[in-house]
């Protein structure tokens, strides 16, 4: 048995069960090693949305096999899957999913609450996700009182509060200036290198994707191709340039 | 796009809040065209009925029903139209004439509200015959001499005029809900978030000592202060709910909000974020059930005690089948053989005792004035034999000599004339120094009636020889099925006084009935009214939260926790208007028991046990219904993985 975390063999997704069908994965394979940072970039409608969702177990493939950690999670019975979700997955999501019915705070300390930590823990856990992604002086405020960034980092700090053993991550840079920006790769970073979260990070930024240890581009529902990083990060980023360039040309 | 159209389109998009915006409408109009069917019934307004007051207590009744039902509509318009102010700003933005999107929610709400109103008027023809067969039975008017007619005319006239003006009057509400949005509403900020209101300890501390206040004045007031009391209690009463419901409820939610170990616990977060977001709709909600529920608690528990305390009053004023005076010493004969001819209900007892009429001038009190009037002596061996015959229960008196003891009717006070000091010709001054429940022969033309030791009784009838009377008590076996028999027995003995349970208890006990049926349905309605208030806007909520729910569970909640957070809703929502009503019910009850000296233990707790039941099953459906409208899709979802 590998030690791959994350092991896709002949992904496929079809949408629309009658009438127009659109195939948004089309057998797709990939294997994300335990402490990996991997970034998924590609072209929009590429079906990378499409990937996060079914490997963090919200959306079903129409064929092929994904395995977490050597088990089918949609094999298993319900309460397993919920306990998986809760306590070894953290989802930052596109369009943040942020509760509006509760505070940032309350929304990052939620799904502690879900797992039932108790206060001291629960707490500790909530501020420390909360200043690791600057969140701090906002804890207070409710969803629609936060800036469209603001509410990112919440969702950010929110999926990194349980201490996860997988990270996935949909664009959660889409909404931060650079500054920002830098700030939420370098807490993933750290995260990463530091307690060995394995990290799958969709971005349409080359510069956030060199902070990656890895990237696969993904075209047209499957992997079209894949780069190292050496570990100097301007060398990184520029060889991801000439991919992405180079996919443009394949795209035309 | 034209506003018809608009409508039309918009109209099929939100049916299930149409449906239930129409079906509000449609259950007052039900109501209320039963009620003017009665009121306006030809038969109704003459003879019995109108002796009973019927027309005058529907009458009434209509009136109650069409100001909840105007509440009613109020509310459930502007609740529907604040689900729809985002379309509204969404087809302006878009570049529809306001004035057209106006009209179109103006025609939606009118056109739901008329199809709802015909739909109520319908139903209520289709049942006003048998309400009011029902209504006639219960004053004992024969079904052959019933309602007059299928469509009463003027009655779903009536009820069309009532509608449309109430209708009118909503859709105008509805037209500037259009005129009153800013674009601003629509992005952003206040998207769906109710603006919260403020919550403020001090206004809420503030209600609830005003509660207290007006839970006081109610339990202090007498028969003389009650009725300028009514409407100060009232008053008071429905301000502090609205106080403590608008200020007291944010300001918990907010509480638990701050003790954060407490509130991120499992569903807890999910469920009183979720309460505390819709908390200005929830207030209102709170308000408008808990005055509706304690309108119709007080009218259920008023109906049944007052039935109560009739039959109480039979138990101990009536203890004899016929009670009559003895004028020629043939009455006892005459009225056994009228027993005899009819044969159906054979004598079970027969007692007399001697009634002593004089005029007696009391002192309540030291220093007070002296009171003069006529009252009925009976000797205290006379007493216990006509007490006993009867089989009736009673308190076994002792008056020594130079006491006396009242017997008490319904409203006798004790308090009142414990220690009061009597003077009769005859004996020499009595003190009052006790009473006992129950009449020794009874009937409605007994007077107020004193015991006396055997020895002071026959000193008075020597001093009033004059005052001297003879009345005598008949019991018959099933005397509450005797109507024959008493009309009979009333020929036999002219000028007797007499008094049969026929003829004094019937009438009262059928318009007993009368008001505790009117009662009962009316509390009966206001349940389903309000249950179905409370039941759409919670589903449809619900149905609003599924993605919530959706999202939640991706996050690793289970469906049990979400169940709970979606039961814990449905709770809290029946419950706080729940322990209002209950509150001020229990308050007023217990008042009018106080007031008119009667026992309201058996009525308080029969009513607020039905309406715990009653909203106990209106909790199950609802968080039952609840439960799907939130979570139908994650559990579909479960069994695919599964
Ligand atoms: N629920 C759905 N029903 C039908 N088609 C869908 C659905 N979700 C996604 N698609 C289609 O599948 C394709 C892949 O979508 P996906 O969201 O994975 O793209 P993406 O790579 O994340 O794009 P982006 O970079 O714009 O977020 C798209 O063409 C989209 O239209
Ligand atoms: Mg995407």
């Amino acid at each position: 048995m590998s030690s791959a975390l994350v092991r896709a063999r002949g992904l496929s997704k079809v949408y629309g069960a009658r009438g127009v069908k659109y195939e948004a994965l089309r057998g797709l394979d990939l294997d994300v090693e335990r402490g990996e940072f991997v970034g998924v970039m590609g072209p929009s409608g590429a079906g990378k949305t499409t990937l996060l969702n079914i490997i963090a177990t919200i959306d079903r493939p129409s064929a092929g096999e994904i395995l977490v950690a050597g088990t089918d999670l949609f094999s298993c019975p319900e309460r397993e899957l919920a306990r998986f979700r809760r306590e070894r997955l953290g989802f930052v999501f596109q369009d943040f999913n942020l509760l509006d019915t509760l505070t940032a705070y309350e929304n990052v300390a939620l799904p502690l609450a879900l797992a039932g930590l108790p206060g001291d823990e629960l707490d500790a856990k909530a501020r420390a996700a909360a200043a690791r992604l600057s969140i701090s002086e906002i804890a207070d405020k409710f969803p629609w009182e936060l800036s469209g960034g603001q509410r990112q980092r919440v969702s950010a700090a929110r999926a990194i509060a349980p201490g996860p053993a997988l990270l996935l991550a949909d664009e959660p840079t889409g909404n931060l200036d650079s500054r920002a920006a830098a700030g939420l790769l370098s807490s993933f970073s750290s995260l990463n290198v530091d307690e060995g979260t394995t990290i799958l990070m969709v971005t349409h930024d080359a510069l956030a994707a060199s902070y990656c240890t890895r990237v696969v581009f993904i075209l047209d529902g499957s992997v079209y191709a894949e780069v190292r990083s050496g570990g100097d990060r301007r060398a990184f980023f520029d060889s991801l340039m000439e991919a992405l360039k180079a996919m443009e040309g394949g795209v035309r | 796009m034209t506003a018809v159209r608009l409508a039309a389109r918009s109209a099929s998009r939100r049916s299930g809040d149409y449906t239930a915006h129409a079906a509000a409408v449609a259950l007052n109009a039900f109501v209320y065209y039963l009620f003017a069917s009665v009121k306006l019934d030809p038969v109704v307004n003459e003879g019995v009925m109108t002796k009973l007051g019927m027309p005058k207590a529907f009458a009434a009744a209509s009136v109650i029903v069409a100001v909840f039902a105007g509440v009613f509509l109020w509310f459930s318009s502007a609740y529907f139209m604040k689900r729809r102010k985002r379309e509204a700003g969404l087809y302006a933005l878009f570049g529809a004439p306001r004035p057209a999107v106006a009209f179109g929610l103006f025609a939606e709400t009118a056109a739901m509200g008329l199809a709802g109103a015909f739909l109520g008027v319908a139903c209520g023809v289709l049942f006003s015959r048998l309400f009011l067969m029902a209504a006639f039975r219960l004053v004992g008017v024969a079904a052959a001499a019933g309602p007059s007619g299928f469509v009463n005319l003027a009655a779903v006239g009536e009820t069309v005029a009532v509608f449309a003006a109430l209708l009118g009057i909503a859709s105008v509400g509805a037209f500037l809900v259009v005129y009153r949005y800013r674009l601003s509403e629509l992005f952003g900020a206040a998207r769906e978030a109710e603006r919260m209101p403020r919550s403020s300890p001090v206004l809420a501390a503030a209600s609830a000592a005003l509660l207290a206040a007006g839970y006081w004045i109610a339990l202090t007031s007498t028969m003389r202060t009650v009725g300028s009391r009514f409407f100060l209690v009232s008053a008071i009463t429905t301000v502090a709910t609205y106080g403590l419901a608008r200020f007291l409820a944010p300001a918990a939610a907010r509480a638990l909000r701050a003790d954060r170990r407490f509130f991120m616990r499992s569903w807890r977060p999910i469920a009183i974020g979720n309460l505390a977001f819709r908390i200005g709709n929830n207030v209102r909600v709170f308000f408008a059930i808990a005055m509706v529920g304690t309108v119709s608690m007080v009218a259920i528990g008023t109906g049944l005690n007052v039935k109560y305390d009739t039959l109480r009053r039979v138990e101990s004023e009536f203890p004899f089948s016929f009670a009559f005076d003895e004028l020629d010493g043939t009455e006892l004969a005459r009225a056994t053989a009228a027993v005899e001819a009819d044969g159906r209900h054979p004598v079970i007892a027969s007692a007399s005792a001697r009634y002593l009429s004089v005029e007696a001038t009391i002192a309540a009190g030291k220093g007070e004035a002296e009171t003069s009037s006529t009252v009925e002596l009976v000797s205290v061996s006379e007493y216990v034999a006509a007490r006993l015959a009867s089989g009736s229960s009673f308190d076994r008196p002792e008056p020594r000599e130079g006491e006396a003891m009242v017997v008490l009717t319904r409203t006798d006070r004790l308090a009142e004339a414990m220690g009061a000091r009597v003077s009769i010709a005859g004996t020499s001054g009595l003190v009052v120094a006790g009473a006992v429940r129950g009449s020794p022969i009874g009937g409605w033309a007994e007077r107020a009636v004193l015991l006396l030791s055997d020895a002071d009784f026959e000193r008075a009838v020597e001093a009033n020889p004059g005052g001297l009377k003879v009345r005598r008590g008949l019991k018959v076996a099933d005397d509450r099925n005797a109507r024959e028999l008493s009309a009979a027995v009333a020929d036999a003995l002219p000028g007797a006084r007499l008094s049969s349970f026929e003829a004094d208890v019937r009438p009262l006990l059928r318009s007993d009935d009368l008001f505790l049926f009117i009662g009962v349905f009316i509390g009966v309605v206001f349940l389903a009214s309000t249950g179905s208030v409370i039941h759409f806007k919670h589903v449809m909520e619900a149905s609003d939260d599924a993605a919530r729910f959706r999202f939640l569970s991706t996050i690793g909640a289970e469906r049990a926790v979400l169940e709970k957070a979606v039961r814990a809703q449905a709770f809290v929502v029946y419950l706080v208007p729940l322990a209002l009503c209950v509150s001020h019910s229990v308050v007023a009850l217990s008042t009018m028991g106080r007031v008119f000296q009667s026992d309201f233990t058996r009525p308080i707790a029969l009513t607020v046990a039905a309406y715990c039941a009653a909203y106990s099953a209106l909790f199950l459906i609802t968080s039952r219904a609840a439960v799907n409208a939130a979570l139908g899709r994650i559990a579909a979802k479960a069994e695919a993985a599964g």
